[in-house]
């Protein structure tokens, strides 16, 4: 699969950068290709490009604040989660997600 | 990475008798005080509290990350403490604490380059290898210096 995703939390200094190394981890592990983009309090870094955007599969935001420029993903499969969520069980979250991809397909 | 910009001696104790989450609180967070960090013990305390009512910062291992955002923090900057005996506390893997690394976060979060110095120490927290050695480590020194590697990427 290809996953674009983005994290943030609440203060957005830790939990927002623990959950994009834990999603990058898993994906790779998984074998897709992901692009994880943070939105912490300094700011929006790895920022997703268009074209990685258009490619996804799925996108996950992994956030417990408002994404900020969530217009960029109209028309995805998007699936929304807490930072922990990611943090906690990046694996199950994965497999969930990619259960039901075939599901739809 | 100078980890010493982010957490100075001062603000580090180690084997500490603390009972729970709040006597852990309190004692960071004095040291924060005592050290001019912060220039509030009062709010700097709800804003830490204000923080754990919105999920969980204990991480594995027995590692917390608790933060506080604050106008009354100057410098954003981490206090540590090390604990005799791990108390209880919400965590990733469900273990109770005995390393508490607490963050201070000014308001206005305009110093980019120490806040990015915090979130990398926070990442490699996430390290087993670093979390037992921060546990057997004998004094302070060794514990900045297991930092300094720890937040190299």
């Amino acid at each position: 699969m290809n996953i674009v995703a983005i994290t943030a939390c609440t203060v957005g200094v830790a939990h927002t950068y623990i959950a994009q190394d834990r999603l990058i981890e898993a994906a790779k592990k998984r074998g897709h290709s992901i692009y994880v983009e943070t939105q912490g309090t300094i700011g929006s870094e790895n920022v997703l490009r268009a074209e990685d955007i258009k490619n996804a599969d799925v996108v996950i935001f992994a956030a417990d604040v408002a994404v900020s420029k969530e217009e960029r993903f109209e028309g995805k499969l998007i699936v929304r989660v807490k930072s922990e969520v990611a943090i906690k069980q990046p694996d199950k979250l994965l497999e969930k997600i990619e259960q039901k991809m075939k599901e739809i397909k | 990475m100078k980890i010493e910009e982010i957490l100075s001696m001062e603000c580090i104790g180690l084997d500490l008798d603390l009972q729970s989450k709040q006597e852990v609180f309190e004692y960071l967070t004095n040291l924060l005080y005592k050290n001019q960090i912060i220039t509030s013990e009062t709010e700097f305390l709800e804003a830490v509290n204000y923080r754990e009512t919105l999920s969980m910062t204990g991480l594995v291992e027995g590692v917390a990350i608790p933060h506080g955002e604050s106008e009354c923090v100057k410098l954003p900057k981490v206090a540590y403490a090390r604990l005799k005996k791990p108390i209880d506390w919400e965590s990733l893997d469900d273990q109770p604490i005995n390393q508490v690394f607490l963050l201070a976060i000014p308001k206005d979060n305009k110093d980019n380059t120490h806040i990015k110095m915090i979130s990398e120490l926070a990442r490699s927290l996430m390290d087993s290898k670093i979390i037992h050695e921060l546990e057997s480590a004998t004094d302070i020194n060794k514990i900045i210096e297991l930092l300094k590697k720890g937040g190299k990427e």
